[in-house]
């Protein structure tokens, strides 16, 4: 279980470098620089501009730097991990290095800010808005599915698996813009732009319409695992020595059934980020995902860049924790 | 043991079972297939969407494309409003018109084109590679294999949502990005993540089918590798790659309109000749700015996308319920 532990978290380093360097490198192929000659705006002259890309580091080469490594070594350094710093010495290099310490540069739009301010500032509202999702989506899913399962072919599983499958496809923001004008513009019962983030309350609408999708997932992978346990020869042998339909319920099929669930929170938990991202925007949440489209729309490469890491990581750890979970829940699994 | 019967020790049943024509494999999933209400509706449906992107020019009132200067946000045909002719409905523009005075149904009837084929192209270029990855990792197995899927892990954690955002952000003005209005761009982006999926499961599919004895009869008498892998092994695996490719075409759907909306999917085409004018995505992006102007704009386009990625999710189950033996009951 440990070498499982220290596998899955190592594993996590060459995904991050890939996912930076991947970035970096299409973000690199962006027409234009951050101090672009505007023909419109006040010019940059040449002395400033050298001055610029010196103190941000822009001059340097953008992977690798062996002439710096070659300089070092002529000038006699042998020690390793000096000389290693020199190859790495680059615009790559530096920005990964300064990442691994939280530093992920200073925003291309929003002047004199740092793009890991501008995170710190903006995570408690996607938190918010994606602590009500997942309530929501477990809360409701779980038991939706389960009840689908045990009445299979009833009025209730069409009506329930109809609405997963809605659910499933139709996406969050078509919703969540359907709701703005139902619920927002037609019926007046949410607000549209004046709202206090720092409350719950405007959280409620958003919350559903991100909430949904992976509501819908969960009931219907629920549905499925219910109705293969409930086949099972153990469920058989639980009803045979005379056990109440609950305990069989709640014990025996449940415990079983919920395993595959459990696995398929990595996948919802993604959904739910990424799916964060546009209905911030949609519903003006001031939270990650909608500095992160605003970034999108100004070119912001910094910020678009940093908060891919963040979003990268946050993903990697939750896929961790999922990982870990069902070693919890499986015995058979903790003994591999 | 073989035993000859004669014809006249069968009964009537059982000569009617010995002679009538053998179910296949295929024939059976597409009976389930069509028992299956919901994907018979899906599947409808999207035949009535290539109906439509086809004969776009004959069903459309008007050029998509055609800017018609002071007609701007006119209200859908059944809303009225007298005291301001300039926008109150007109039947000659069912769904209204947007900034600009271009007629909303029209562009959402010339929409179906971009939709569909967003939908099948990725799907296609996803299922060759993912295939062919799947095929020669499991098949020939040993380091190719540990590369090959190790590789795909990687592609794999990188967050697919994000990896659009990026290809599309960076690349959007950059010769490759411009190149058929980025339809090349966003096909590419979209193939180059759904693949590992497909490689997954149909490396699955030939680890456990390569050691069945059909195989090692094949291999007995002589079959050349390729067409071991061809002819025996992905026949047998072709049930799950079509749920996969179900599968994916809505969500190929889906990331277009999503891209389209943030401003960096497809370019708006500016040529009246092009035959792929208008996208979805781009009109709920226009109709989000006139939310309070003109609401079809966004509504039209938004219930369009719904109902495509519906149809093809029924599909996509009805295919899997068709196809997978051991769910069918």
């Amino acid at each position: 279980m440990i070498s499982f532990i220290i596998r899955r978290v190592l594993w996590a380093v060459p995904v991050l470098f890939f996912v930076g360097l991947v970035s970096f490198f299409l973000m690199h192929q962006a027409p234009g620089g951050p101090f672009d000659q505007d023909n419109n705006r006040k010019q940059v002259d040449a002395a400033t501009l050298k001055n610029l890309n010196a103190r941000f580091g822009l001059d340097k080469p953008p992977y690798v730097n062996p002439r710096a490594f070659a300089a070092a070594w002529k000038a006699g350094t042998r020690n390793p991990f000096k000389l290693a710093r020199t190859y790495v010495d680059s615009q790559f290099g530096n920005y990964m290095l300064n990442a691994l310490h939280g530093d992920l540069g200073p925003s291309f739009r929003q002047r004199g800010q740092n793009v890991q301010d501008l995170l710190k500032k903006q995570w408690p509202f996607s938190l918010r808005l994606a602590l009500i999702a997942l309530t929501f989506a477990i809360v409701v899913g779980i038991p939706l599915g389960v009840v689908a399962a045990l009445k299979q072919n009833s009025l209730a599983d069409y009506i329930s698996l109809f609405f997963a499958t809605v659910g499933v496809s139709v996406p969050s923001f078509i919703l969540g813009l359907l709701v703005i004008i139902i619920f927002g513009t037609h019926l007046r019962w949410i607000h549209i732009s004046t709202n206090d983030w720092r409350t719950w309350k405007p959280y409620i609408a958003p919350g559903l319409v991100l909430g949904l999708l992976s509501m819908s997932f969960i009931t219907r992978i629920t549905r499925s695992t219910v109705l293969e346990v409930k086949r099972q020869d153990y469920i058989r042998t639980a009803r045979a020595k005379g056990l109440s339909g609950q305990a069989v319920i709640m014990r025996h099929i449940l415990r079983n059934a919920l395993i595959p669930v459990v696995t398929t929170l990595g996948p919802v938990l993604l959904g739910l980020v990424t799916g964060a991202v546009i209905t911030e925007s949609i519903f003006s949440i001031p939270g990650i995902g909608k500095y992160f489209v605003d970034a999108i729309f100004q070119r912001d490469y910094s910020m678009i860049m940093g908060t891919t890491l963040i979003y990268a990581l946050l993903l990697v750890v939750a896929n961790i924790v999922v990982d870990l979970s069902y070693g919890f829940l499986d015995p058979r699994i903790r003994t591999q | 043991m073989a035993t000859t019967v004669s014809q006249g020790t069968l009964s009537q049943e059982e000569r009617a079972f010995a002679t009538r024509k053998p179910r296949s494999l295929w024939s059976d999933a597409r009976r389930r297939l069509l028992r299956n209400k919901a994907a018979v509706a899906g599947l409808l449906f999207i035949a009535f969407l290539l109906v439509v992107a086809v004969a776009a020019p004959l069903i459309a009132p008007h050029p998509p494309l055609e800017i018609i200067p002071g007609n701007g946000y006119r209200q859908a045909a059944w809303v009225h409003t007298p005291n301001r002719p300039s926008i109150t409905g007109k039947w000659t523009y069912p769904l209204g018109t947007d900034a600009i005075g271009r007629d909303v149904f029209s562009r959402l009837v010339y929409g179906t084109r971009t939709s569909l084929i967003v939908g099948f192209i990725p799907m296609i270029i996803t299922l060759t590679i993912g295939v062919m990855v799947g095929l020669v990792a499991g098949f020939k197995g040993g380091l190719l294999d540990v590369g090959l899927m190790r590789f795909g892990e990687l592609v794999y954690s990188f967050p697919s949502f994000l990896f659009f955002i990026i290809v599309m952000t960076a690349l959007k003005d950059t010769p490759i990005g411009k190149f058929l209005n980025g339809f090349l761009i966003l096909f590419a982006a979209l193939s180059l993540v759904g693949w590992v999926d497909v490689a997954r499961l149909v490396r699955g599919q030939v680890l456990s089918l390569r050691e069945k004895e059909f195989v090692e009869a094949a291999r007995a008498i002589g079959v050349r590798q390729h067409n071991i892998l061809f002819k025996h092994l992905f026949p047998n695996c072709l049930g799950p790659i079509i749920v996969s490719g179900a599968f994916i075409v809505p969500g190929a759907i889906i990331t277009e309109a999503v891209l389209s909306y943030l401003g960096i999917g497809l370019r708006p085409a500016t040529d009246p000749t092009a035959l792929f004018p208008v996208s979805w995505g781009n009109m709920i992006l226009d109709g989000k700015s006139a939310i309070n102007a003109q609401q079809w704009l966004m509504i039209a386009p938004g219930i369009a996308i719904a109902l495509i990625t519906l149809a093809f999710t029924f599909i996509g189950d009805g295919l899997r319920d068709a196809l997978d033996p051991r769910e069918a009951q």
